[in-house]
């Protein structure tokens, strides 16, 4: 496996410049408004990305990360609602710390439980990967407003919630504990990657599933395992959009970032480091798009529309080359 | 020849009759067609929304709904609801209006409505647009928010970038430098948009990271123009419920102390201790202001300043009523400040912030504007 490459380096010393420029122009106060606002818009894809990486590492493309990220964001934020109901009805101030995070878990769960399905579909009965995953995620797109619709007499929006994760003030920004979370996610998801038995299996049933049979390694399982985390991590991203930075659910709230994910977790090459710069990269975009609105410098949607270009350019190879993993997408039968 | 006539008398009242009965069984049906904010946004369509509610019950029509899952959606909802002979259709928002308009020209006998756009362009017999002057409402809101910034510094955040939303824009802009000019400050309007597409109405995450960024260049009073992507711009005030003085960005500082002797809840309080100002929203179409309130009393601070009052449910209510009276006419119904179809919203939740020399002032602004002796100006 090739250590970051010299292009993602380029490109990330492009986005500091970038910034830097941008901080002479505008004033510090933008800066550090872009700092907070790019560690924000990077976690739920660096959760997603790391996820992914996980599935794809064993063999597994995953392309419904977008609706496990919508299940996710809607099971965490219903459950936040349905508990603390009963709750506020007693007394409408009253808070409690432990409720967000069992709607952080029950998004998870909800992840997990559908990638589990994802997984029986796709492992099992060796249905096609890219069909089940679109299919998936067209579901993702209509359960929760169905669902809504029956809690809240509206398809669009959950009822915002009371409590919520409470975040982490720093600099007079307030962080989720969730965006600290997925930064550290990164070096344990490289420790377990490259430095256990178990990571080092996982590689193994993404390159050569039949070689790491004959070794005894259950090809199944591994894959069950690495699916089923994807959807933890998915839905764990999810959580982070509705009740981490949010206190709702809006219908596709996810807005495609399940696919910039898979996009970033090609040009991050399916690797952890890369994957956090590839994330990074985009989640810089998505957040300088979003300081440049209304302003005279550089249209926003042109900034917006850079992470997506570059990643055609990547996946055309005309920047460095990103290698799958041999078997992804191919069902293994014993 | 007489007995024919008692006949055809007593024929024409029991006609009369069952039609009478008909019509109890078969009450005037009005669909409504949501655009992408959908009917509990807290704003334009909820406001719609609840306007057709008020007609159900004070003038017993039925109303059926429609919430589109895509924009691909809505000719379709509005199509079957002419189909099945709906009485009225209306299509919330201009995005509803090539929908509307198309199905006009097909179903002639049904009556259709727009809100916020101008059906055929006002030439058609059955399809009346209900369009506001939200320009003036904004520049009462902008004046407010320029006379009691603390900072100097207000923001707008609009939904979609559209010459719909320039109307608020340019109001509130307008507004609000006439009472910076007033204050003899030199203040600053921030203005920023969710985005160009359908979606910017309901991307409450880009809402809230937008009121973040404005707040970090100084602005303690922002007005969300953005359907339930406002709701973002409403959790982030309640989140950060005050500026410090160490935030400030370079060549910002507070030049007034407003609301310094508003009550304000314990939370606060204990959050935002020593040289801080508290930031406020302003709402829009509906008013928001108890949105603001964090601790059920209205009497301590409120983080809604006020709210844009644009009364969508008056024009549902009215045109709802017309069609139940037989007096719908086609064309345009506009609304304003003279008709009170604009304004500003002033309840228990906002009257401590709002002092009475402010309100005086707009009192003075609104008999301008309606006489026509000051101009708001309505587009870039």
């Amino acid at each position: 496996m090739k250590r970051l490459s010299p292009f993602m380096i380029g490109f990330l010393v492009v986005a500091a410049i970038a910034v830097v420029v941008l901080g002479m122009r505008v004033e510090s106060a933008i800066l550090i408004a872009l700092f907070f606002s790019t560690l924000r818009q990077t976690t739920p894809l660096l959760l997603t990305a790391l996820g992914g990486m996980f599935s794809e590492r064993s063999g597994v493309v995953n392309i419904a990360l977008e609706g496990m990220i919508l299940f996710g964001a809607a099971a965490a934020a219903i459950s936040v609602e349905r508990l603390e109901a009963p709750m506020l009805a007693a007394d409408p101030l009253a808070r409690s710390a432990w409720i967000p995070w069992v709607g952080v878990l029950v998004g998870m769960l909800m992840g997990g439980l559908v990638a589990t399905v994802y997984a029986i579909a796709v492992i099992r009965y060796r249905a096609e990967q890219i069909v089940t995953g679109t299919a998936i995620n067209l579901l993702a797109a209509g359960a929760p407003p169905v669902l809504m619709q029956a809690l809240y007499n509206t398809t669009t929006n959950s009822k915002e919630v009371e409590n919520r994760l409470i975040n982490i003030p720093i600099a007079g920004e307030s962080i989720s504990p969730l965006v600290f979370l997925a930064f550290l996610l990164v070096p344990l998801c490289w420790w377990v990657m490259f430095k256990t038995p178990w990571g080092l299996r996982l590689r193994a049933v993404g390159e050569q599933p039949e070689a790491a049979d004959t070794m005894g390694i259950n090809v199944y399982r591994m894959r069950y395992t690495a699916v089923i985390l994807s959807g933890l991590l998915a839905g764990l991203a999810g959580a982070y959009l509705s009740v981490g930075f949010l206190n709702q659910f809006v219908k596709n709230m996810s807005a495609g970032q399940g696919f910039i994910a898979l996009a970033a977790l090609i040009f991050g090459k399916w690797h952890p480091l890369g994957v956090l710069g590839a994330t990074l990269l985009f989640g810089f975009f998505r957040a300088l798009a979003i300081q440049l609105q209304g302003g005279e410098v550089m249209p926003s949607v042109v900034v917006e529309a850079i992470p997506y270009v570059l990643t055609i350019l990547v996946l055309a190879g005309f920047i460095g080359r990103s290698r799958p993993p041999a078997a992804v997408g191919k069902p293994y039968e014993k | 020849m007489k007995k024919s006539v008692v006949l055809g008398i007593a024929a024409l009242g029991l006609a009369g009759v069952a039609s009478l009965a008909a019509l109890a069984q078969n009450p005037i049906r009005v669909g409504l067609a949501f655009d992408a904010g959908g009917k509990q946004d807290r704003s334009f369509n909820q406001s719609t929304y609840e306007g057709a509610q008020r007609a159900a019950k004070e003038l017993g029509v039925q109303i059926f709904d429609f919430e589109p899952a895509d924009p691909s959606q809505v000719g379709s909802g509005i199509r079957k609801f002419a189909e099945e002979g709906f009485d009225l259709v209306i299509g919330v928002g201009f995005a509803n209006n090539p929908a509307i308009t198309q199905a006009a020209k097909e179903f002639t006998d049904v009556k259709f409505a727009v809100i916020d756009d101008v059906p055929g362009e006002g030439k058609l017999p059955n399809a009346v647009g209900l369009v506001f002057r939200e320009h003036e409402g904004s520049f009462l809101v902008g004046y407010i928010a320029g006379s009691l910034s603390n900072t100097g510094v207000v923001g707008f955040v609009g939904g979609m970038d559209i010459p719909l939303i320039h109307k608020f824009e340019q109001g509130y802009k307008a507004g609000a430098e006439r009472a910076f000019a007033a204050r003899g400050i030199k203040g600053k309007v921030l203005i920023n948009y969710v985005g160009t597409t359908p979606a910017a109405w309901n991307d409450p995450g880009k809402g809230k990271e937008l009121a973040t960024s404005q707040n970090r260049q100084g602005a303690d009073i922002i007005y969300a123009a953005a359907g339930a992507s406002g709701l973002g711009v409403k959790d982030f005030v309640l989140q950060k419920r005050c500026l410090k003085a160490s935030e400030l960005p370079a060549g910002v500082k507070f030049v007034s102390d407003n609301f310094k002797d508003v009550p304000k809840y314990a939370a606060y309080n204990q959050a935002c201790a020593g040289n801080t100002r508290p930031v406020f929203m302003i709402g829009v179409d509906a008013n928001q202001n108890y949105l603001g309130d964090t601790d059920r009393n209205p009497a301590t601070l409120n983080h809604v300043l006020t709210s844009m009052l644009k009364r969508v449910d008056q024009a549902t209510y009215s045109v709802i009523k017309n069609v139940k009276e037989g007096a719908f006419k086609g064309g345009v119904l506009e609304f304003g400040l003279s008709n009170n179809g604009v304004g500003y919203a002033l309840d228990e939740f906002n009257k401590a912030l709002i002092p009475q020399a402010v309100l005086n002032r707009l009192g003075t602004l609104r008999q301008q504007i309606i006489s026509g002796a000051l101009k708001v100006p309505s587009a870039r």
